[in-house]
């Protein structure tokens, strides 16, 4: 019983990880939740799979990419709907008070296809390495590396922004310093 | 613009990182324990 004591805290140790990935991926709370309770279980019907002394959490990731995967074939139509309404409900343009929150950051990141979503949360969030993304996406270094850049690119897109000048003072703000600005260079 | 996106995504990931683990989770992990028995299924 001891090894299934260790396993079972070894579990429980990996799902806020594993409910990160699944949120960002499916970009709904409830069904990222289903989703980690699949990943547990279809994990703990196929331990014999598992090669202890390798990595549990790449492992469990796999699982749930592909349970994620699948799910998403079921029910392409309805997740692509969900999406967009859900990206058009979250989303505000910055540049209505100037700045961007963690909110509209969300909604960008639920417009990427998961092919790119996934590999950016995966790299710029859980911190893996190229290779660790790659092993658990099935696919090689290279292409891990040229989704996260055309993610990160696609991103921008997204956010309208260019440069970090844009996150800088509101409308209101740059509309007091043009004149002023204006004016310095006025000889 | 990418110190933006690489913090979002840190923030994005921590959020969810820092959240309580629902009870379903340890709850369902003890009834897979239970139903496993005295046998340890891992292979190797």
């Amino acid at each position: 019983m001891a090894a299934h004591d260790k396993l079972k805290d070894d579990l429980v140790r990996a799902i806020p990880s594993l409910r990160a990935f699944a949120l960002s991926l499916c970009g709904n709370a409830e069904r990222a939740d289903d989703l980690v309770q699949e990943t547990l279980m279809k994990a703990w019907a196929n331990l014999s799979s598992f090669v202890e002394g390798t990595n549990l959490s790449a492992w469990l990731f796999t699982i749930l990419r592909n349970a994620f995967y699948s799910d998403f074939r079921k029910r392409r139509r309805e997740i692509e709907d969900a999406d967009g309404q859900m990206a058009g409900r979250l989303a505000s343009m910055p540049a209505q008070n100037g700045h961007m929150d963690l909110q509209d950051f969300r909604a960008a990141l639920m417009q990427l296809p998961p092919s790119q979503r996934e590999v950016l949360i995966l790299i710029g969030g859980s911190g893996m390495s190229y290779e660790e993304v790659a092993a658990i996406c099935n696919c090689a270094v290279g292409t891990v590396k040229s989704r996260v850049n055309r993610a990160r690119n696609r991103l921008a897109q997204i956010l309208s922004v260019n440069s970090a000048d844009e996150f800088g003072p509101d409308a209101v703000v740059q509309a007091t310093l043009e004149p002023t600005q204006a004016s310095s260079r006025t000889p | 613009m990418e110190r933006f996106i690489e913090r979002s995504l840190h923030e994005a990931y921590a959020a969810t990182l820092q959240e309580k683990v629902p009870q379903r989770f340890t709850e369902l992990l003890d009834r897979l324990k239970a139903s496993q028995g005295g046998g340890d299924g891992r292979a190797r």
